[in-house]
Parts: structure tokens; sequence; C-alpha cells
């Protein structure tokens, strides 16, 4: 009898995570209407029969279910990305190369794809490997870096297929993952997290960019002090990540004593590394609302200098609209991470979006007069494989958090709370509290 | 609370008031009392899940009362609960093999304890558009 309720309440359920979350519920209450039934003094069967009964229709429920829970798509983000994968587009029209059109066309596919699969993967499944996660992730993020010694280029980049390059980077949005899983356990334990954080830095410090390494260290030091560490644990941790960030800006002090002498004074390097401060601040100055007349050549005009390119073509305006467009898929991104309940699934949307966001945020500063400290690379703008996977990742895995967001976590075990009484705004027989009851009909 | 048919008349006067030239049928009548009471039935959900409570136990509760609308019909329970979940007022959790349960999340509480708060359980304009729905 029972079985058969729930298969015929299930017919009516289009989705499966749904038909999943609902069955086991209602199984479990028929199965107790039945215990109650049975130690009533029923038998078996009859105490079954008078437990479907008590249910009511199974359709009317199933398809009730189907209208409460149906996935849900985040159509707003999904917009914006679409039109921010178009406008991926410009600098490559601007350019006039149809091999990079081309290119171009494929990565755009790829990211789509990316996008698609992973919207539909349950992300849930992650949660239960998580260790085994992380340490396979170091162990690929090795392999991939000493493979890479042997086949890449002088720029550290592994080209496959001739279009597609890739180097370590591509692992940062899957770090995001690992971290995610790792922090929402109820108590992280201190030390493998300290652990796992210092290992991952010094493999990100050592094999991938400057900027890489300090997104992925504000990254993960946030989602760390978002976690359910005490202030001390956050403490300790912020201390580690102060290290790290140290050693990164002593190694590459050299580098940091130029650019900050450029950036104080670019026309004494007009010649070397000023040239590109001196350039932007040029176009920055002479564009206008509306671009300038004759565009100057700038170099990798479709990669890392996009936004630029796009400032000298169609000025403010064009950056403007640009900017508010990325800008509007980070604060969609920030508004899911408040707004999902699971604590996993928030710390992966919140992970993605604070990754996105700063390297939006870097690329706009470098625009304001910063182009000394940051790189230029726009999120979907910049021509770039990795790039745009990397942002194509995160953003599946944000709109699988969304499919599923109504859907509890069962991992999470009851804590019981102790129950306060809600204090009485007014109390019912002063006089604030009679005019009140008057007033609003209250009886 | 008032009970239903006192609400009723009200929301025929407040109606006439402002919307003088729509006809209230019979069948408006009706499809408002089954919206009404379903609100009725979310509300004294929401009061037995100060504790959190299965949903064997809420239905045991809402039987004892002698609640008529899940008279052979537990599953509107369901129905509920799981309305008032995604609108943020229970939250549910799994106990380690056992039954899932209901309890009052802050905004359900405060919805509770401000007899004001309770119109966006009961708003006039989701109401009214359910009853012009049906």
């Amino acid at each position: 009898m029972i079985r058969s309720f729930i298969q015929q309440m299930q017919q009516q359920i289009a989705s499966k995570e749904a038909r999943h979350y609902v069955s086991e519920e209602v199984e479990q209450h028929l199965l107790h209407s039945k215990a109650a039934y049975m130690q009533q003094g029923e038998e078996a069967d009859v105490a079954e029969m008078k437990a479907v009964r008590d249910m009511g229709s199974s359709i009317q429920l199933g398809k009730s279910m189907n209208r409460l829970h149906k996935p849900k798509v985040d159509w707003l983000l999904i917009g914006l990305v679409l039109m921010a994968l178009c406008i991926g587009f410009i600098p490559v029209m601007l350019a006039d190369d149809s091999a990079l059109l081309i290119d171009k066309l494929i990565h755009t596919f790829v990211a789509v794809a990316i996008i698609i699969l992973l919207y539909f993967a349950d992300y849930r499944v992650i949660w239960k490997g998580r260790w085994m996660l992380f340490v396979l992730l170091m162990a690929a993020f090795l392999i991939f870096s000493v493979m890479k010694d042997m086949t890449v280029d002088e720029y550290g980049v592994l080209t496959v297929f001739g279009t597609f390059m890739i180097s370590n980077e591509l692992f940062m949005p899957f770090f995001i993952i690992a971290w995610a899983a790792v922090l929402t356990i109820k108590l992280p334990p201190l030390k493998r997290v300290i652990g796992c954080f210092v290992i991952t830095t010094c493999l990100v410090l050592i094999e991938t960019s400057v900027m890489v390494c300090l997104t992925y260290i504000s990254v993960t030091l946030i989602m760390i002090i978002s976690s359910k560490f005490s202030r001390d644990q956050k403490m300790l941790v912020t201390g580690v990540a102060i290290v790290a960030v140290c050693t990164i800006l002593y190694k590459t002090s050299f580098i940091y004593s130029v650019r900050m002498s450029t950036f104080l004074n670019p026309e004494r390097y007009a010649e070397g590394s000023g040239y590109l401060t001196l350039l932007i601040e040029d176009i920055v100055r002479s564009a206008g609302w509306f671009g300038m007349q004759q565009p100057l050549t700038i170099p990798d005009d479709v990669g890392d200098f996009a936004l630029l390119n796009v400032l000298q073509h169609f000025g403010y305006s064009g950056v403007i609209g640009v900017t508010l467009l990325l800008g509007g898929v980070l604060l969609k991104l920030l508004w899911n991470a408040r707004t999902i309940k699971q604590p996993f699934g928030r710390m992966l949307v919140q992970g993605a979006a604070l990754y996105y966001g700063i390297n939006l945020l870097f690329s706009v500063l470098a625009l304001a007069g910063f182009s000394a400290f940051f790189n230029m690379y726009t999120p979907f703008l910049s021509f770039g494989f990795e790039s745009l996977v990397v942002n194509a990742i995160l953003i599946g895995i944000v709109l699988s958090v969304y499919r599923r967001k109504s859907f509890e976590e069962r991992m999470k075990p009851y804590e019981p709370k102790p129950y306060k009484q809600p204090e009485p705004l007014f109390d019912d027989h002063s006089r604030v509290g009679k005019f009140l009851q008057w007033f609003f009909y209250i009886e | 609370m008032a009970n239903i048919e006192d609400r009723l008349k009200r929301l025929k006067k407040a109606k006439d008031d402002a919307l003088p030239e729509i006809q209230f049928t019979d069948q408006h009548k009706q499809n408002i009392r089954a919206v009404m009471q379903k609100e009725d039935l979310k509300h004294s959900i929401l009061t037995l899940v100060h504790e959190p409570k299965s949903s064997s136990e809420i239905a045991q509760l809402l039987h004892a009362k002698n609640e008529q609308l899940i008279r052979h019909n537990e599953g509107a329970i369901f129905n509920l609960l799981h309305e008032l979940e995604l609108a943020g007022f229970v939250e549910a959790s799994w106990q380690q093999h056992e039954q899932k349960t209901y309890v009052l999340t802050k905004k359900g509480l405060k919805i509770l304890a401000d007899e004001k708060e309770r119109a966006p359980l009961f708003s006039f304009n989701k109401l009214w558009q359910e009853v012009r729905g049906q």
C-alpha cells in the first residue's frame, strides 16, 4: 500500500532530486502512522490501509509538491552571463583577425558546455569525499607542474590542440570547491586546515603568477574567516596568511620596488616599464565619453588590455557599460551567497563570487591608475581559454547550487537550541497595547 | 484572530469601497474561504513548531484540535510545511535515522510574535490573485 502510494506520488514529480527528497519524508510519516495504528491493536494490513487513507490523495500531493519543488533556474544570472560571453567578442572584433575569432568561438562553446554540464551535475556528491579531493588536487597540481616543465613554452603555459592554453590557474576553482567542502564541516579540524592552507599556498606561490597567488590567498582567507572557527583560530590563520603574503612580497621585492617607483614617477621610466603606465594615463585622459578619434596601438589588446581597448574605442560609456554588466554578475553572485541556506552551497557560491570579484576589481583598478601593480585581465572580456574556463566552472557551480537550493542537505544533524519566549513589544494591558489592538482589529 | 465569517465581511466591505465595479460572486467567496482556511492552517502549524516536531506529531496535534482540513488529507500538511520552509518561516532538519523535524526560524518567530507582521502570510494582494486565478 505504502509503496504504491509513494510510487503514484512520484509519478507526478518531474525532478529526480525532488522525488527522492519528498518520498523519504512521506514514507517515514506513513510508517509512523502505521505503527501508531498497530499500537492501537490493528492488524498490519489494516493499519497500513488506514495510514494511507489518512494521507489523502497521492496524486494531489505529488502535484502540489511538483509545483513547489521545481528545479530553480537562475534566469537573471544566466542572462547576465550570456551577455558577458557576448561582450567577450568585442575585443576580438576590434582586432579584426578571423583566426582569433574562430578560437574565441571555440572557447565560448567549450565554456557554455562546461556551464551546462556543471548545472546538471549534483555538487553535493563532493562533500563526502572532501579530503580525498584535496589530496588528489594537490597531487594533480604537482604532477601538472612537473609535466608542464617538460612540455611548456618559455612562459610556463601548456598548449593543447593549438588553441587551449592552460596553466596552473586552472586548478583554482577546484581548490575553491575543496575549501568550501572542508570548511563547512561542523567542527573543522584546525591543524589540518592550516596544514592544507600552508601547503597549497606554497604550491600556488611556486607555480603560478603573483596575481593568482594573491587572489588565492585572499579568497581562501575570507572563506576561512566566514567559517565556523572561533575568533582566535581565525586570527591564527590570518597570521599564517600574512606571513605568506610577506613571503610573496619578499620574493618579488625586486619587481615591486621597480613597480613602486614606476607608479610614483612614470615619466622617469618612460622608456621601460613606465611606458605602459603613461600609455594608459594618456588613453584614460583622452578617451572622452565616446572614444578616441584615432585609437592607439596597445600591446595585447584582446587579452590583458581588452578593457583599455574598449576604453579607447568606446570611451567612458563603453567601459561603464562593461563594468556595470560584469558588476551585475558579481552582485547576483553575492546575492545568491546571501540567500542560499545550505552551508556547503553557500560557501561554494561565496568562494566563486570572491574569486570572480577580485579579478574584476583588479582589472578596473588597473584602469584607475594602479596598472603598475595589477594585471589588466578582465573576466569574460579578455581573450583567453583558461580564464574563460575558470569563470565558466565558477558560474556552473553557482547555477548548480541554485538549482537545488530548496533541498535541505541531509548531512546536517539537528542541534537543539534553547528556546526563548519572544518579548512582547507592548504589554497587552497597557494603553499602547490596547490602542494597537483596537487599531489593527486584533482580538 | 477573528473568525472567517467576520473577516470575509470585512474583506467584502473593503472591496466594495475600493473596487465597486467588480462582482463578488459565490465562487469568489468559496475560493476566499478555501484560501483563508489554508492560511489559518498554516498559522496553526506555525504555532505548533516552537519546539522541533516531526510531521507525524504535527498531524496528531492537528487531529486533536479537530482540524477539518486535514481529515483524510494529511498530505496537505507536507504541502504547507514545505511552503513555510521555502518562505523561511520554519527550518527542517533530519535527525539520525529518524523523521524530518521542523522548527520555527527567527523569521517565523517574529511573524508569530508580531501580529502586524502577518502581512506576508496573509496579504490581500496574494489572496486576491489566488481568488481570481482559481
